[in-house]
């Protein structure tokens, strides 16, 4: 059975490195916000996350 | 799908930075937050700030040269201020900031079984990691 799965690293210094993996959408990011809070000081999205709303976005321009 | 974050280090000694920074004439407009220290600088107008975030400050030395007189007070900060500043991290307290990250796993953990995931800790090199799983439903 496939999983979401997120990664999370706690520096000695108490800053927080994560990385979720497998989630359907941007839920990928919802879900780092449940668990870590809101302030980010920096957030990545990867390819797949891009061409996925880019595919979402032509679906709801043909609809 | 997959996303990275980062999340900034918490403020040792805040109450340490901030009591030096009030004791100096020219720091006024002083804001703390839970990671961030922000104030201001007098004679230098405008929006600029000076923000200690995690344990890096953000100073915009640009803003010093466009404000003619301000290029002085913010170096005149910067010679009183700096020298403060960095005794006190030399005295950071490593008790401090080990209760800072045990707290902070300890709030993940909760969260994470809150939200129904397995959660597998590993410690790497003083570094703490956490692998939070779940099946994906549907």
């Amino acid at each position: 059975m496939s999983e979401e799965r997120i990664e999370i690293t706690i520096n000695e210094d108490g800053s927080v490195d994560a990385l979720s993996k497998g989630f359907k959408g941007p839920v990928c990011v919802e879900e780092l916000e449940n668990i870590l809070g809101k302030e980010f000081a920096s957030i990545s999205k990867t390819d797949e996350y891009h061409q996925k709303h880019i595919k979402q976005n032509i679906q709801q321009v043909r609809n | 799908m997959s996303a990275k974050v980062k999340i900034l280090a918490p403020i040792t000694n805040k109450d340490s930075i901030v009591d030096a920074l009030n004791q100096l004439d020219c720091v006024h407009d002083i804001r703390v937050g839970i990671d961030k220290i922000v104030f201001r600088i007098k004679d230098i107008t405008g929006n600029h700030t000076f923000t200690l975030e995690g344990n890096q400050w953000n100073f915009n030395y640009e803003d010093f040269y466009r404000e003619g007189n301000g290029e002085a007070k913010g170096r005149k900060f910067l010679d009183e201020f700096m020298p403060i500043y960095n005794k006190i991290q030399e005295e950071r307290h490593v008790e401090e900031l080990r209760q800072l990250v045990k707290a902070k796993e300890e709030e993940i953990t909760a969260k994470a079984k809150a939200y129904n995931y397995r959660v597998i800790r590993k410690e790497d090199n003083g570094k703490i990691k956490l692998v939070l799983t779940r099946p994906r439903i549907g």
